[in-house]
């Protein structure tokens, strides 16, 4: 699933470290995010949209179904 | 954290009690055996209250190696990675065991040590079971 996190902090002007302190996660998994690597949970990702002060579907592009287990 | 600090103080003390009472205390009365247990789990938890004790000093000095261990540890891509990797573990495990019994019966191995590495095999699944049980009823 791709994602435009990448995108909408550095139009915050956040580092991933700083997100990572905002999100309560990981800088691994905020760089996973942005890579595509990782779909996070329900939970985290409303949290991503909260602080972008956006929906979640402006933020992750569903693609159908992707076999990916993560 | 400060509940914490009194838990491993208490089995510090704890420990150093069961060192002394396996080395000294216990000497002569008992089996060598009995005092050598002693002194293993006076040693573990002497080792392991030390090390905790060592951490929450180095935590409350520096606030933010706290909150970046407890974000780590709730971190849910790392605990997904965590769980992800107990359950290859898992298959991987059961199959050496299945591995193990069949190897030891060529080897012609005393009966009972086969029943026991196929029981723990079995006792693997029965957990397996039990917990996928527990958890389809609750999700």
């Amino acid at each position: 699933m791709k994602n435009r996190i990448e995108e909408l902090r550095k139009g915050m002007g956040l580092t991933q470290e700083e997100l990572a302190n905002w999100l309560e996660v990981s800088r691994q998994t905020v760089g996973s995010l942005e890579n595509g690597r990782y779909n996070p949970s329900i939970l985290l990702a409303f949290r991503i949209a909260r602080l972008f002060e956006t929906t979640i579907e402006d933020i992750f592009i569903y693609e159908g179904d992707e076999s990916s287990e993560t | 954290m400060k509940h914490k600090q009194e838990v491993y103080i208490a089995l510090l003390v704890s420990g150093i009690a069961l060192v002394y009472v396996g080395g000294f205390a216990l000497e002569g009365i008992v089996s060598r055996a009995l005092s050598g247990i002693c002194i293993g789990i006076g040693s573990g938890l002497f080792g392991m209250s030390i090390a905790n004790l060592v951490t929450i000093r180095i935590m409350k000095k520096h606030p933010e190696i706290e909150r970046k261990i407890k974000i780590d540890a709730k971190d849910e891509r790392t605990l997904r990675i965590n769980n992800m990797a107990r359950a290859k573990a898992f298959a991987i495990t059961q199959i050496l065991y299945a591995v193990l019994v069949i190897v030891l019966a060529l080897m012609g191995e005393n009966l009972l040590i086969i029943l026991l590495v196929w029981g723990v095999f079995m006792l693997g699944w029965v957990f397996y079971f039990v917990y996928f049980a527990k958890y389809a009823k609750e999700m």
